[in-house]
């Protein structure tokens, strides 16, 4: 897990791009929102590389419902996760056998098996494969999840379920000194890649800013762009001037 | 240091109008307002040299002020120059939530009280951000009560017995009461105002809510300390685009404990209607609402008029020269166009000119 604070990222971006004036152009609440944004890539492809359990968000007691026109029992992603093929952003979905009080813990007893609307179909050909509340399964359908198997029984004590869920984009980083939820070693890359949205930002040229006055006497310099070095922000390369020289 | 007019009446009359001794200038008549006239004509120049980030804020020196009010019900708030005793200028910066320190009762903000079961003995807690460093067993402890039956409210003063400023906790003697339980029970949370400490205690300060909502007022009682919250200004066009864009300043969008929220004023803004009781002549506004707290306004006064040669004239050193030359041309005015001194004063002010602008 990461030990760097958003506080530090977010304001080593901003120092290494020469933004922490009052004028800056770049503000601190749209850099955490890049790092979250680039940390939120990072992460998918992380867990989707990495088999651990580093990531893993374990909800407890979220309860069944109803859905009053189809009848079907489901309940909604108590947070967004990464889209992975067969809905692997679900790591597990169980339930606890609550006439059996002397087995483990939820997630030993009754696992749900990922299906899907065009699939679940077929599970009912196969005896040993048919929905019932000890072989249940469940299919996504955008973030309610509904389950098959769990029409005749009640799940008083609700569902566990393991998921890999995102970064809330608008929300994380509000605190500064919460912890960008990345790996270490991820936090390299993470800085190049919030520097490069960086130098998107810094590339459009002043011309095409409202200053409110009417400047129109003054030759237009829309096609001189200035491409701030990553390394060394500050030495911004004009490509009409580099293209002069090059001439 | 401020310049001292006397040595400017001086020079002008020493090496700008070789009359020293002479009584055909007078100072009264003459140099004074001719200084004066001077002062503001240097006031309009700064203005447009610091609007342009030509002049730094070292220009105010001997006329910056940092003072604290309480924001209206509509986030607003009026410099009244009789209340603060000197004209605005202009305004440097905008401090939101600012921790302040009270002249003689500094106030705490009160998070709970418990009423010791060995009472006459009672224990006030504060907020976590509260700096009871400077606290002291023997201090006086003020606290204003409400009785359960009758509503009443009384103040009675008690000795801090102990304080522990990680738990923020302080231990008093209720001994003025023996009998604190007929206004608290054993465990009672008092969340509204209720303690004052007479010491030295640096927090964010409790506000009452104002008698008249739409009118902010000056706190002198209250001394600015520090803020992390410098409010950025805004143009009128900026102030309503800006209000659901989370990336910009004075955004409402973001939640107001979020620490990347930046706040933001708009200047100066007559608001008044003409069939509405509502007749301040000019608010600045901020935003995302500071509804009734304090706010600390950092703003440069506008220099005095020097009355005599031992006045001050409220500008830095580096001035003189400006002052100088510009008087000595106010006074030249009196002999006509074309004067020796009117051209000399001119290449010279045209010479400091365009150093600024």
């Amino acid at each position: 897990m990461a030990t760097t604070t958003y506080r530090y990222l977010a304001n080593d971006v901003l120092e290494t791009f020469r933004q922490l004036s009052d004028d800056a152009e770049i503000g601190l609440t749209q850099v955490v929102f890049w790092i979250n944004v680039i940390a939120n890539r990072l992460r998918k492809q992380h867990i989707q590389k990495v088999d651990t359990g580093t990531h893993l968000v374990i909800f407890q007691n979220v309860p069944v419902s109803i859905e009053v026109n189809s009848n079907r029992k489901y309940f909604d992603l108590p947070k967004s996760i990464y889209d992975y093929g067969n809905d692997r952003g679900i790591d597990y979905i169980t339930y606890q056998d609550i006439t059996d009080c002397c087995e483990g813990p939820a997630f030993t007893e009754i696992m749900f098996s990922q299906t899907s609307v065009r699939n679940s179909r077929t599970l009912y050909y196969d005896p040993y494969q048919t929905p019932a509340s000890t072989n249940p399964f469940f299919y996504r359908v955008k973030n309610r999840v509904y389950m098959l198997g769990l029409e005749c029984i009640d799940v008083p004590n609700g569902l566990e379920m393991g998921l890999y869920t995102t970064i809330d984009i608008t929300e994380s980083g509000c605190n500064l000194d919460d912890q960008v939820d990345l790996d270490d070693e991820l936090i390299t890359i993470l800085k190049y890649e919030v520097l490069n949205l960086g130098r998107f930002a810094l590339i459009i040229p002043n011309e095409r800013i409202n200053e409110g006055s009417d400047q129109t006497t003054q030759a237009i310099r829309a096609n001189q762009i200035e491409v701030p070095a990553i390394n060394q922000p500050k030495d911004y390369v004009r490509v009409n001037d580099a293209q002069q020289q090059a001439e | 240091m401020p310049i001292v007019a006397q040595e400017i009446i001086d020079r002008v009359r020493q090496v700008g109008l070789d009359a020293e001794g002479a009584d055909y200038y007078s100072d009264t008549v003459d140099i004074i307002p001719s200084i004066n006239a001077a002062v503001e004509w240097l006031t309009a120049i700064i203005n447009s040299a610091f609007g342009q980030k030509k002049m730094g804020e070292e220009v105010f020196q001997d006329l910056v002020a940092a003072r604290v009010f309480q924001a209206s019900d509509n986030s607003r708030i009026y410099l009244n120059p009789s209340d603060l005793g000197h004209e605005l200028w202009t305004i440097l910066g905008v401090y939101v939530k600012p921790k302040v320190k009270e002249g003689g009762w500094l106030i705490g903000t009160l998070s709970g009280v418990q009423v010791s079961p060995t009472a006459p003995k009672a224990i006030f807690v504060y907020p976590s951000t509260t700096d009871l460093s400077v606290v002291t067993a023997g201090s006086t402890v003020a606290f204003t009560y409400k009785d359960k039956t009758t509503g009443v409210e009384t103040t009675t003063s008690f000795i801090v017995q102990a304080v522990n400023n990680n738990t923020k906790a302080i231990l008093v003697d209720t001994s003025p009461i023996t009998d604190l339980g007929a206004f608290l029970n054993i465990g009672d949370t008092v969340t509204a105002k209720a303690i004052y400490l007479k010491a030295s205690i640096t927090s964010t300060p409790i506000i009452d809510t104002l008698a008249t909502p739409d009118n902010s007022i000056y706190r002198p009682d209250l001394v600015h300390i520090s803020s992390e919250h410098s409010a950025k200004r805004l143009t009128v066009e900026e102030w309503a685009k800006n209000s659901k864009n989370p990336f910009m300043a004075g955004n409402e969008v973001l939640s107001s404990g979020c620490d990347t929220l930046v706040y933001a004023y708009m200047n100066y803004t007559d608001y008044g209607a003409p069939n509405m009781p509502y007749t301040i002549p000019r608010e600045i506004e901020i935003r995302p609402s500071v509804k009734n707290e304090a706010v600390t306004v950092f703003y440069a006064r506008r220099p005095k008029p020097i009355v005599t040669g031992t006045d001050n004239i409220e500008f830095p050193g580096f001035f003189s020269n400006w002052i100088f030359d510009k008087a000595l041309q106010y006074i030249s005015f009196k002999q006509g166009d074309g004067t020796t001194i009117y051209n000399v004063t001119a290449a010279d002010i045209n010479t400091l000119l365009q150093s600024v602008t």
